[in-house]
């Protein structure tokens, strides 16, 4: 372990292992330890730890086969617990609940899958999630999923939306809807080939401030290459004026 | 012989319905990993080879991914005829991944050999624990190994005899016997959340405790902003 680099990645590693990483991480994490022998020794370190927990257990413990499953089938929830204060938390919840029950659209047929954005439930083959990215402390970005509740946009921010396809490759295009009715190009015929993870969708996007106050819909249509099926995605999500948040 | 017996299931699996998809990943990825993990024998170009077993938990990993993902394609899953069992089905796209993979790189000789001994037929029970309590902790024979082990076994022990009595039962239940969920739910009367959140609770207790105890040692944290440049938003 000689450099920071590595010792940024043995606590990626560690994240890994609490179940704190998922999704694009967890990929970024796997492409690095598979060409890094230093870290693939650490990740064997942790693994082990992580067997003796289950002594009787044969080749895959029961942790080792929920990671690999949520890369197969996506995680259903947010991976990191949220650190804010109890009462923030409670407020923010009741906040974008009372705006989804408002704004929410008829439920399609539930299979009992609800993608990781967080949005109405959905079939199995494709999900949509939503990332906002804006400058955080210190200069660094702060990376917020929009499919935990309560987080909002505000003008500047940069929106970076990713898709993932179980079976099948797809052309996605996304808009976002304004409190104006307003549509807004966000992606045009982006690829994600099949099996793809939390695949980029174009580029970032950012938030104009000509965009009005409320609730802002990111409505994304997977068209399947092979069978000319269409399947739609929907994240609602509030955007507000700065320094209202 | 879940395909076959259920055609429910089989029907909503060809469909590629998520959650007939997840039952049977659950019904079988521990016998890939067993078999992944065990290695087996096969032929190429007229020589006897032998994949000696995914090289770690890191490669058997992305080995179980890589095969429920093939296996869980439409074109997989529409091939699958729903006679023959399952298990077969996938063992056989297992290994032939494998020797794909051999061929694709066959002077990368870590994971292969070559040898004159006859061809075997694949051991699907293989890669199961030998010792039924201590499974892949058992005496291996190189004393390095086997001194870590036991420590390693000691300092479970340590961490699972100081918990408190509530959660050394669903450690007991959980992680010794490893029940679902809903038995444990059964026996104890908790709910499957306040189940499923002192598992995780545990794990991250037991981390901490590896780690006060110096297991994880020798890394440098940093928590500086890495993740945001390693995925190339900024």
């Amino acid at each position: 372990m000689q450099s920071t680099d590595h010792g940024r990645w043995h606590q990626a590693i560690e994240r890994h292992f609490r179940g704190e990483l998922s999704g694009e991480r967890a990929s970024e994490l796997r492409d690095h330890v598979r060409g890094c022998s230093s870290c693939e020794l650490v990740y064997e370190r942790w693994s082990r730890a992580e067997r003796a927990l289950f002594p009787a257990s044969g080749a895959l413990d029961p942790f080792a086969q929920q990671r690999i499953g949520e890369r197969l089938f996506g995680a259903t929830a947010p991976a990191r617990p949220s650190v804010r204060p109890v009462w923030i938390g409670a407020a923010l919840a009741l906040s974008a609940a009372l705006v989804l029950f408002v704004a929410r659209p008829a439920p399609v047929e539930d299979d009992g899958f609800r993608a990781r954005s967080g949005g109405e439930a959905v079939s199995s083959q494709v999900t949509l999630r939503a990332l906002r990215i804006r400058a955080g402390a210190g200069g660094q970005p702060s990376i917020a999923d929009l499919g935990v509740a309560g987080t909002t946009i505000t003008a500047g921010d940069r929106l970076k939306l990713l898709g993932s396809s179980l079976v099948a490759p797809q052309r996605v295009e996304a808009h976002a809807i304004t409190s104006d009715g307003a549509r807004h190009e966000l992606v045009a015929g982006a690829p994600v080939a099949a099996g793809a993870e939390d695949q980029g969708l174009g580029s970032t996007f950012v938030v104009p401030a000509s965009w009005p106050e409320g609730p802002v819909k990111i409505e994304a249509t997977f068209h399947g290459d092979a069978d000319g099926t269409a399947e739609r995605r929907l994240l609602e999500v509030e955007l507000v004026k700065v320094g209202t948040e | 012989m879940l395909l076959t017996e259920d055609r429910d299931l089989l029907d909503r699996f060809r469909k590629g319905e998520r959650r007939a998809l997840e039952r049977v990943y659950q019904a079988y990825a521990p016998a890939i990993a067993g078999f992944l993990r065990a290695g087996f024998s096969f032929n190429s170009a007229g020589r006897s080879c032998r994949f000696k077993g995914a090289r770690s938990q890191f490669d058997l990993e992305d080995r179980v991914h890589d095969v429920f993902s093939k296996a869980f394609a439409e074109n997989a899953r529409l091939g699958y005829d729903g006679l023959t069992p399952y298990k077969t089905y996938l063992f056989t796209i297992a290994r032939n991944l494998v020797i794909d993979d051999f061929r694709r790189k066959e002077h990368a000789l870590v994971e292969f050999s070559i040898d004159e001994s006859p061809l075997e037929q694949p051991d699907q029970s293989r890669g199961e624990a030998t010792d039924p309590v201590l499974g892949h902790f058992a005496p291996s024979g190189d004393p390095q190994k086997d001194n870590e082990s036991a420590q390693l076994l000691s300092l479970v022990r340590a961490f699972v005899d100081a918990l408190p009595e509530r959660e050394r039962e669903i450690y007991g239940l959980r992680f010794e016997q490893e029940l679902e969920h809903k038995d444990i739910a059964d026996r104890t009367g908790l709910s499957p959340s306040k189940i499923k959140t002192s598992e995780n609770r545990i794990r991250s207790q037991f981390f901490d405790f590896m780690k006060r105890h110096g297991y994880f040692t020798g890394y440098v944290q940093d928590r500086r902003g890495w993740l945001s440049r390693a995925l190339g938003l900024v």
